[in-house]
């Protein structure tokens, strides 16, 4: 029901700024639309995890419904709903001031909210084809809004780049999509579950559909090999829009991951987690490598995002074995979105104050900025696992569970990896912070003065999130754990 | 104790933390008096848990009501889930607890003392600095995560400490940051460069052992699930259960595990191989050095190593098990013996009067180690406990004293070479007289604390006939004594410098410190000469609770045991190898550099051996050069190369793409077939 009641105020607010060219009123409305749908989001969550309420939507028409059901919400939707709408909500309320000198805000704004609303749809969808729609919605929406500022090369050329390889990996998705549809008739997630298990034994057929869906939902998800466009659109974006693709655009990739591999595939039978395992430590290293010499704030940001994501394949690669795994991936893609979304909103402070993304060109910034500053380095000590701050939970749940899996020298392999990332990750961390906050002031940075209160507010409600989530993990973790269970549950 | 002392002690500097920024808007008297405050509150909470320990059991006061016995736990619901793991339910209990026992009311009390004397110190010392709100922000911090881990009853509230007490570190190590005098290495530009280089060093250091550590600590608890326990991190409940170490054991991995879990402390406190952030550490104010870099943070690796030594030695012997650990305790006796010697080494040829100090804090700490280490492996665990946490105490407060010392001297001289230093003695009578105070301790004079401290850990080695590492342990305490009193000799006697000479044309005459820096050193200074006498008190406290009682050490101090304790120091055969090894690390040193009748840049040049040796250990050992050559130039040279993979460009980054759903592909198919 969310994305349809969004898609009213995306029209409301369209018409209204159209009619009224008063500009301050669009952000502010679409800002209110983005808050009603994360308190929305927030009751969804809340009944379905207390209250074992299952929320159903199924299509009216008839020709439709033969293809799938339509919308169902289960934990782990829900979840995901609530982060989505949780940063889209920081990252509007960001850009009213950040935006400010753009031209064409109705579109931005118009375009914001429907990427939260696909966003949504996505965690929703009860079926395949409904998740399709909804992840190309979301896949249109990011590429107009990484070309937003479409007079500069660099924004297009990273867009046309996103949109290729996207597309690729969409016609791999679609592809593996009709070869489900082939095999059992059905597009709806059970149907698919229940006509796979009572399948028999696993043919090639099958094999290629699961290497086309990591393959077509890996784009999105940037793993390494299909990460690339990622590293030109971040640092292209704006900032609020860095803020949302790194933050919750890539986890919508894994969100359809997730939904897809465990619904219909079962470890036991089909042997994913190996695979799924190499590519999250591939991700994970390659990324760290490469981002420890970067020099610009953004792209550094951008590498420490695939990065993330490597992390988090490698928690949902033992996910079938140990809950306790992909509890930690859920709760890292919650904690992620938070820190990395903070980290991209307080580099465009930067970016909006001194006008540079050079880390060379930031020195001593924070000094200037001490708010922003103070929030830009909370974020990156979240993001290096410092605790008591909420990277570190995530982090230590998933390579706690790594270790702990049954066999010693599989589990310790992996986590000795993924520590050993994680020191890797520390090094060029620590290096920006250092750089904003310690090095002699350079020329740009004299005049920096403190970022307007709008770009504060939200920079605040995300700092406290991370302390508190950092403090008292308790209900962040069981939400987690239920939405973990939630798609597990399916097979037994 | 006090109620919720045990909560209250690291609750309190820490919210104060949160407090001084905003005080600081009020006034900055009101700042600095916050910050003496919480450390004040500290010590007094701290120290209200004394009583208790060396009663055995807790009392509240001000009603006298007793709760319980020590070892005494309290703990809330942290962290709590039902999940499954490996195919089984499992409960995941995280509790944020606190567990008072000697061990840990013993560190929390060297932290709250010596934190609240430094805080008084740092009044006069950094009087007039600017940036006062961040250092009294770590500072309290510091304060307050030491106390949270030492107090902690889990390895997981534990690392929570151990972090952020890394992260002040770091901080207050790059304190001056804002420098622009000229760096003293030419690496950098700016001092301040310098200075926050060396706290980035400190913090990743450190962190590649605490990444052992977490190693160290999910393995055990993979243990744990294996022998159908439930998931926890208590002290107590590992101490108490033998099936995770059986697990371990059966798997063959006990050793590699407990050893890996000695590397979060040979990081924290600057063991080899992981030694090399200390020297650089002394960048920061010399408050923070003689605070965390010597007295306390430091010391958390001993205490850590304390704490899952007792761990290791009482699960192992419920499970008898105990020879099967021997290798842990040899490692931690090996490493611990190899760094006193390799850090003493560096100290007698550093010219700087901090890094002197940083090297010996680095071999005292691995006499400590060496101490634990042995202890446990000749079966007499409480013995070794007792001597290694003696000498830590000894070594807190001398090596405090030592510092704050040189920070008077640093303040008056306004430079951290040794060389510009020279004749200070009759102008800085008081500074004089309590750092040869802390130096005679250092170097284990008869009779003050580091003495006795020392000769109880060398008395387990001699007892037991190690001889390898008791020979290593006795020549390390002969360059102790020559380091000490070339320090001394450089720092006081002898002509002036050029350097003060100009100074003082300049009419910037060498002063003594103000009181308020001065009484802390009296203080510490008195501390430093009695406190070896009190052995035997020091041992009822550390043993007191059921644990020790089996394992031969009563809590109560008599006549008898007393004169025992001073046969026991003073007339061994190892007393007198000590005072040999006394007089022969002083004699040169006085000719050398008290006396000034040999110059010692002649001896160096003349003979071709010293002046090898002296070039091997001036680069320390090359072992620093290595480090930076491979890590840190080498990876940052690997990924120069490597990031020309990501070359941008769309042609490239799509084929790359269908690589990698080609080989995706043939991985299942390779699968299948």
């Amino acid at each position: 029901m969310v994305p349809v009641a969004f898609a009213i105020l995306v029209f409301i607010v369209g018409y209204f700024a159209e009619e009224t060219r008063a500009r301050k009123v669009v952000d502010w409305l679409a800002t209110l639309g983005m808050f009603c749908t994360l308190a929305i989001a927030i009751k969804i969550l809340y009944k379905v995890v207390f209250g074992g309420f299952v929320l159903q939507f199924t299509y009216p028409i008839a020709t439709l419904s033969m293809l799938g059901t339509g919308l169902k919400v289960d934990a782990l939707s829900a979840f995901m709903a609530v982060i989505f709408s949780s940063i889209g909500f920081a990252a509007s309320l960001y850009s009213v001031r950040y935006m400010e000198h753009d031209t064409g805000l109705t579109q931005y704004y118009v375009l914001l909210l429907l990427l939260v609303a696909s966003l949504n749809g996505v965690a929703y969808a009860a079926d395949l084809f409904t998740l399709f729609v909804f992840y190309e919605m979301m896949g249109i929406s990011s590429y107009s809004l990484v070309a937003f500022r479409k007079h500069q090369w660099e924004p297009v050329e990273a867009a046309m780049k996103y949109l290729f390889m996207a597309a690729i990996g969409s016609t791999a998705v679609l592809l593996a999509m009709s070869m489900l549809y082939g095999l059992t008739g059905t597009l709806n997630f059970e149907g698919i579950a229940n006509a796979l298990k009572n399948a028999e034994a696993p043919t090639g057929y099958l094999y290629l559909v699961i290497a086309l869906l990591i393959g077509g939902f890996g784009v999105k998800a940037a793993i390494v090999p299909m990460h690339s466009w990622l590293i030109d659109a971040h640092p292209a974006a704006p900032t609020s829009i860095s803020a949302m693709l790194s933050g919750v655009v890539i986890k919508g990739g894994v969100y359809a991951l997730v939904r897809t591999l465990f619904m219909f595939f079962p470890v036991t039978v089909y042997h994913w987690d190996w695979m799924l395992a190499v590519i999250g430590v591939v991700t994970m290293t390659v990324a760290n490598i490469i981002a420890l010499v970067q020099e610009d704030i953004k792209r550094l940001l951008a590498y420490s995002s695939i990065y993330n994501i490597g992390l988090i394949m490698l928690g949902v690669s033992i996910g079938h074995v140990s809950v306790l795994g992909l509890t930690g991936a859920m709760f890292h893609v919650l904690n992620h979105a938070i820190m990395k979304a903070l980290a991209f909103l307080c580099a465009g402070c930067f970016l909006h104050v001194v006008g540079t993304r050079m880390l060379s060109d930031l020195k001593g910034v924070a000094r200037r900025m001490p708010i922003t500053g103070t929030c830009f380095g909370i974020s990156l000590l979240a993001l290096m696992g410092v605790p008591p701050l909420n990277g570190f939970w995530s982090k230590f749940w998933i390579i706690l569970a790594v270790f702990l899996l049954p066999d010693p020298v599989y589990g310790g392999i992996l986590g000795m990896l993924a520590l050993i990332n994680v020191l890797l990750a520390t090094g060029y961390y620590a290096k920006v912070l250092r750089i904003v906050w310690m090095d002699p002031e350079s020329e740009k940075v004299k005049e920096a003065k403190e970022a307007p209160p709008e770009m504060l507010i939200a920079l605040i409600i995300l700092t406290l999130a991370i302390l508190v989530i950092g403090v008292y993990p308790q209900p962040f973790f069981e939400i987690s754990e239920k939405a973990a269970e939630s798609v597990i549950g399916v097979l037994g | 104790m006090l109620p919720y002392a045990p909560w209250l002690c690291w609750l309190i500097p820490l919210g104060f933390a949160v407090l001084i920024p905003l005080a600081d808007k009020i006034h900055p008297r009101v700042r600095d008096g916050l910050a003496i405050l919480g450390s004040f509150l500290a010590m007094v909470f701290a120290a209200s848990m004394i009583p208790d320990v060396f009663a055995g059991k807790v009392t509240i006061w001000p009603d006298g009501k007793v709760v319980g016995e020590i070892p005494y736990g309290q703990s809330v619901s942290w962290i709590n889930a039902t999940v499954y793991v490996n195919g089984n339910e499992t409960r995941i209990t995280l509790g944020a607890g606190v567990l008072v026992d000697p061990l840990s009311v013993f560190m929390a009390n060297i932290v709250g003392i010596i934190g609240f004397l430094i805080m008084v110190y740092s009044l006069g010392y950094m009087a007039g600095e600017p940036d006062m709100r961040r250092y009294w922000f770590w500072m309290s911090t510091f304060i307050g995560s030491m106390i949270l881990l030492v107090m902690a009853d889990n390895l997981i509230q534990m690392f929570v400490g151990w972090e952020l007490v890394g992260l002040c570190s770091w901080q207050l190590i790059a304190f001056w940051f804002k420098a622009t005098t000229p760096s003293p290495v030419p690496d950098f530009k700016t001092e301040g460069e310098y200075n926050a280089h060396c706290g980035m060093k400190a913090w990743i250091m450190t962190r590649a052992g605490d990444i052992c550590l977490l190693i160290a600590i999910a393995a055990i608890g993979w243990a744990q699930l294996k022998a159908g326990q439930p998931l926890t991190f208590k002290f107590m409940d590992l101490q108490e259960s033998t099936g995770w170490l059986r697990v371990l054991a059966d798997v063959g991995l006990l050793v590699p595990i407990s050893v890996l879990m000695f590397g979060g402390p040979v990081g924290k406190s600057a063991q080899f191989p992981l030694h090399e952030w200390l020297p650089e550490a002394m960048a920061g104010p010399t408050t923070v050095s003689a605070l965390i870099h010597a007295a306390t943070m430091v010391k958390a690796g001993v205490y850590l190593v304390a704490r899952m030594v007792q761990v290791f030695y009482l699960a192992g012997e419920s499970a008898g098990m105990l020879v099967a650990l021997k290798p842990l305790f040899i490692t931690v006796a090996w490493i611990g013996c190899f760094t006193a010697f390799l850090a003493a080494t560096q100290a007698m040829v550093s010219m700087e009067l901090k890094k002197v100090l940083a090297y010996s804090t680095i071999s005292q700490i691995g006499y400590m180690m060496l101490g634990l280490g042995a202890g446990a492996l000749l079966l007499i665990p409480a013995h070794g406990y007792v001597a290694g946490t003696f000498h830590l105490m000894s070594h807190a407060v001398f090596k405090a004293l030592l510092f704050l010392c040189a920070g008077s001297v640093l303040h008056a001289t306004e430079t951290k070479y040794m060389y510009e230093m020279g004749g200070l003695k009759e102008d800085m009578p008081i500074t004089y007289w309590t750092m040869v105070i802390g130096a005679a301790s250092l170097a284990a004079v008869p009779g003050l604390a580091g003495f006795f401290s020392k000769e109880l850990i060398l008395e387990i080695l001699w007892k037991e006939g190690q001889l390898a590492l008791f020979t290593l342990a006795t020549v390390t305490a002969a360059l102790t004594a020559f380091y000490s009193f070339r320090m001394i000799g450089l720092t006081f006697h002898g002509p002036k410098s050029e350097y003060i000479k100009k100074r003082e044309e300049e009419g910037k005459h060498v002063h003594e410190a103000p009181p308020v820096m001065w009484v802390p050193l009296v203080i510490l200074a008195v501390a430093s000469i009695v406190l070896g006498w009190l052995g035997p008190y020091y041992e009822a406290f550390a043993t007191s609770g059921r644990f020790w009682v089996a394992h031969e050490l009563g809590s109560e101090v008599t006549l008898e045991k007393y004169a025992h304790y001073l046969t026991e120091v003073f007339a061994t055969p190892t007393a007198a190898l000590s005072l040999l090894m006394l007089v022969i690390g002083i004699v040169p040193a006085y000719y050398i550099y008290i006396k000034r009748k040999i110059d010692p840049a002649e001896l160096v040049s003349k003979n071709v051996v010293l002046r090898a040796l002296y070039t091997f250990l001036y680069n320390r050992w090359y072992i620093n050069p290595f480090y930076y050559k491979v890590f840190l130039n080498g990876t940052q040279a690997f990924s120069q190369r490597f990031r020309k993979l990501q070359t941008g460009i769309l042609n490239v980054n799509v084929i790359l793409m269908l690589i990698g759903f080609v080989a995706f592909i043939a991985y299942l198919v390779f699968y299948l077939l």
